[in-house]
């Protein structure tokens, strides 16, 4: 078949304008509710703390727990025996079962998608959403992105420390563990069983293998194969790291040694 | 493929509308209705995606509706700036 193409200066801006053509009002999402918005009748086995919002678009499993000042946005979907802490607020998410979300907990805030054109930044409207699996937890004050186009991804049984925080479209596989501080960029796929320490920074648009772990504050700028353990910025293997760590102290010892001698 | 129940569409539109709102040159038939936009990976016959160096590889596999494509009709390696 034949393709149809347009023909344009910078596809990727264009692109952007397109979707705000499609999506007007995906610019900025609202965040404006009234009373009559919120939902009534919820089923008896739902446990709610004061001041709670949840959309009456919204839908929430039986055995779930809120607690004080959480939000729940319009469309989203939470499965049974969820946990949700104080001050979470949820937008354009779907949530599986079991999950535990612990205190200011941001889902599906904006991804930060922005291009540049010559001299000015347009804002890619961010049109995608934030899929939970099952038995997930999230520690307090993480943050997840929602995604541009398509959608960012927790699956079954991730523990995620406090204080983390997920870009657009990453794609965590099952089982993985990611310590508190870390920040993982946009459209980064990270494999099964995958350990992540303190304080990793990983950039965008990688892919990481499955049973990859990754020592604390190590900072990772390429793909990662699967069954490697890395440490270090920029990444390497962490045997190869121990080595340079050794190799730096030994050349300083040295380097007091020429010191002493070159005194006498 | 844009979740419904989040994001309202104010589509569809045709392939000239497009273009006209680009202010850009277009093959193809300009009565092509376009209903939404897509990844290019995942694009069908009636979504519109982008193409850039990134995504050269998989754009010939892809059966979008239409692509937006460099004005040089090639995909060249020059690097845009992107922010993620």
């Amino acid at each position: 078949m034949k393709k149809i193409y347009i023909f344009s200066k910078n596809p990727h801006f264009d692109m952007a304008k397109v979707a705000t053509l499609f999506y007007p009002e995906a610019d900025y999402p609202k965040f404006s509710f009234d009373i009559n918005d919120c939902i009534k009748g919820l089923s008896k086995s739902v446990k709610l703390s004061s001041n709670v919002f949840i959309h009456k678009t919204a839908s929430i499993g039986d055995n779930c727990e809120i607690g004080c000042n959480s939000i729940i946005g319009p469309g989203v979907k939470i499965g049974e025996n969820c946990l949700i802490g104080d001050n979470v607020s949820i937008y354009f998410s779907i949530i599986g079962e079991n999950v535990k979300i612990y205190q200011g907990v941001k889902i599906g805030s904006e991804g930060f998608g922005f291009i540049m054109n010559e001299n000015s930044f347009k804002k890619i409207p961010q049109l995608g959403r934030v899929i939970i699996g099952n038995n997930v937890e999230i520690g307090a004050n993480s943050t997840i992105d929602r995604g541009s186009i398509g959608d960012t991804e927790i699956n079954d049984y991730c523990m995620i420390d406090n204080i983390v925080h997920l870009g657009h479209n990453v794609k965590l596989g099952q089982k993985c563990v990611i310590a508190a501080m870390t920040g993982i960029s946009g459209s980064t796929t990270i494999g099964n069983n995958v350990m992540i320490g303190g304080q990793v920074g990983i950039s965008g648009h990688l892919k990481i293998g499955n049973n990859v772990k990754i020592a604390a504050k190590t900072g990772i700028m390429k793909n990662i194969d699967d069954n490697e353990v890395i440490a270090g910025y920029p990444s390497e293997k962490i045997f190869d790291w121990h080595r340079n760590t050794i190799i730096l102290k030994n050349l300083r010892q040295n380097d007091k040694k020429m010191n002493l001698i070159l005194r006498k | 493929m844009v979740d419904k129940t989040f994001y309202k569409n104010a589509g569809p539109f045709t392939l000239s509308k497009i273009s006209e709102f680009l202010n850009s040159k277009y093959t193809g038939n300009k009565e092509k209705i376009i209903s939404d936009i897509a990844p290019v990976d995942d694009a069908d016959q009636n979504e519109i995606c982008f193409v850039s160096d990134k995504y050269k590889d998989i754009y010939n596999k892809s059966d979008a509706g239409a692509f937006i494509i460099k004005d040089s009709k090639q995909l060249t390696n020059e690097k845009n700036i992107y922010f993620f």
